[in-house]
């Protein structure tokens, strides 16, 4: 029987349309019932230009809005503006006819473990769909086992594949200074020259991220001049100082509808200050900081499970500083 | 150039095609049939030969498209042209992923070509069979609004209870520029010819 159309079908573009028809999820009438809506946007022939007016979709302020509520990070919300700015302007040169300036936006993260760097690439995938710059701005994570194979020619394969899955949207190549660690003889290598050949052939519809520590990533670039040029876009994600990560416990810990006693607090930040700077490099700075709190509430119901005298709802939702004592190691 | 016929399964395209060439005075037909595989098999047959290997009067019998090539366009600059004649789309999610195949692949084409005839079957309006008018066409008529050229054929007007057929047509589709045509019998065909040869200017 045939399908209803439903509201919450938001093809991206006709061609997703054909798609699903050929995939048997919509019938004939639903399929021309889209169709329409895309001709009725654009002008000739903008089959391919993507539905605006659509309600479910994101603005690029409410993508910004997120990404204003994460803490610290000042650098990277600014190159964030500034990129929403320049496809703005883009768009609207080209609206009156002046030639675009064709500009990749793939780009390097560098930074230490549990910096930000997968929740900014997902709001970068948000904030590029809600401009229009790619379809569906999903984000795929991959690393170097998802795409290096185990024999001469399965590493193309494996890479395409991976590639195929981000078409629309971001491809998050987590470590991506492992791919050249090799050296010459490495499969690395291919996964790279297919990545990078996949940029140039999909242009408008993959957006590559290559992420990992700081002087590891800086070494990557190094070694390979022609992926320098192919990133032109530079975040640093610097270890988060202890205000910080003081500020993320405490979201943490409302989040998970529990409260930080005063002590606890003061405790922390006394705790985090004396690290700083000195991380052990895989502390992972806001995971770590979670996994903090999740040994302490795991000492804190220890602690009330102990005591004889009723609980109250403030018992139950306040850490103090002795569930915290001795947590990091 | 391209005329894109396009219309539920067995309504009369092929023959509309076939005829029409026929009309247009060609004796042998250059046909090409794009297979599976990206194959495109390129074919000549004479129009009496074709009516009888492409049409059928019980079953719908055009599988996959088919595209008639013409060198002389109606038009004052006699480019080169071709018909594109599609499978018959059925209502409804088709169970063959051959079929929902041909349906993405005329989709496409639709919103490619330059001239589009949406075909009907006059006399089998509110009638339950295959061929009658239903949200299928309803669709297609406000997308072809928005198309360049788009032209509804109320085809079988030669069939008894065509012509109530027409009026409901009419009544239906409001807004939108009906013809009524028989392609056995060849009515409509010059207010066909000369709606094509406006539109190639």
């Amino acid at each position: 029987m045939a399908e209803v159309y439903t509201p919450d079908m938001n093809p991206g573009s006709s061609e997703e349309v054909f798609h699903w028809v050929e995939a048997g999820r919509i019938a004939p009438d639903a399929a021309v019932q889209l169709l329409t809506r895309f001709q009725s946007n654009g002008a000739q022939g903008a089959t391919t230009r993507r539905d605006r007016s659509d309600p479910d979709r994101e603005t690029p302020d409410l993508v910004l809005e997120d990404l204003d509520r994460l803490v610290g990070l000042q650098d990277i919300k600014r190159i964030v503006r500034d990129i929403r700015a320049f496809v703005e302007i883009q768009q609207l040169r080209v609206d009156v006819g002046l030639t675009r300036n064709q500009q990749t936006f793939h780009m390097v993260f560098s930074g230490a473990p549990g910096t930000g760097k997968t929740t900014v690439a997902r709001i970068m995938g948000r904030l590029f769909k809600a401009l229009d710059v790619l379809p569906k701005g999903h984000l795929v994570e991959v690393e170097r086992a998802d795409l290096v194979g185990e024999y001469i020619g399965h590493t193309a394969q494996k890479t395409r594949e991976v590639i195929k899955r981000a078409l629309g949207g971001v491809l998050f190549v987590d470590e991506a200074y492992s791919l050249a660690r090799g050296g010459e003889k490495d499969f690395g290598k291919e996964a790279i020259d297919t990545l990078v050949a996949a940029m140039e052939n999909y242009r408008d519809e993959l957006l590559v991220i290559l992420a990992g520590y700081p002087d590891e990533m800086a070494w990557f670039l190094n070694t390979n001049p022609g992926l320098m040029s192919r990133f032109p876009i530079r975040l640093e994600f610097k270890d988060y100082s202890a205000v910080d990560l003081v500020h993320i416990a405490r979201r943490m810990v409302h989040d998970r509808d529990y409260q930080l006693a005063g002590d606890a607090e003061a405790g922390l930040l006394r705790l985090l200050g004396d690290h700083e700077g000195y991380w052990h490099r895989n502390a992972g700075n806001a995971r770590m900081v979670r996994n903090l709190l999740e040994h302490a509430i795991r000492r804190q119901a220890v602690r009330l499970s102990a005591r004889h005298t009723p609980l109250t709802r403030h018992d139950l939702m306040t850490l103090t500083w002795t569930d915290f004592e001795g947590g990091l190691s | 150039m391209e005329l894109l016929i396009v219309g539920k399964p067995n309504v009369g395209k092929t023959l509309l095609m076939i005829n029409f060439a026929a009309y247009l005075g060609l004796r042998e037909l250059h046909l090409e049939v794009s297979e599976g595989d990206g194959v495109r098999r390129s074919q000549r047959l004479t129009t009496d030969r074709a009516r009888r290997d492409l049409v059928s009067l019980y079953a719908p019998k055009t599988h996959r498209m088919q595209t008639l090539m013409l060198d002389q366009g109606l038009g004052r600059q006699r480019v080169p042209w071709t018909v594109a004649d599609t499978m018959g789309i059925p209502e409804g999610i088709a169970e063959e992923p051959e079929i929902r195949h041909q349906v993405a692949l005329t989709l496409e084409r639709l919103l490619r070509a330059d001239m589009v005839l949406h075909v009907l079957d006059a006399s089998s309006v509110g009638l339950r069979r295959m061929e009658a008018p239903g949200p299928f066409d309803a669709a297609l008529a406000e997308l072809g609004q928005l198309l360049k050229g788009y032209l509804i054929i109320a085809n079988k007007m030669d069939k008894p209870g065509s012509h109530e057929g027409l009026r409901l047509i009419k009544e239906r589709y409001r807004g939108v520029p009906v013809t009524p045509v028989s392609a056995v019998t060849r009515r409509g065909f010059r207010d066909m010819k000369n709606w094509m040869a406006r539109l190639m200017g």
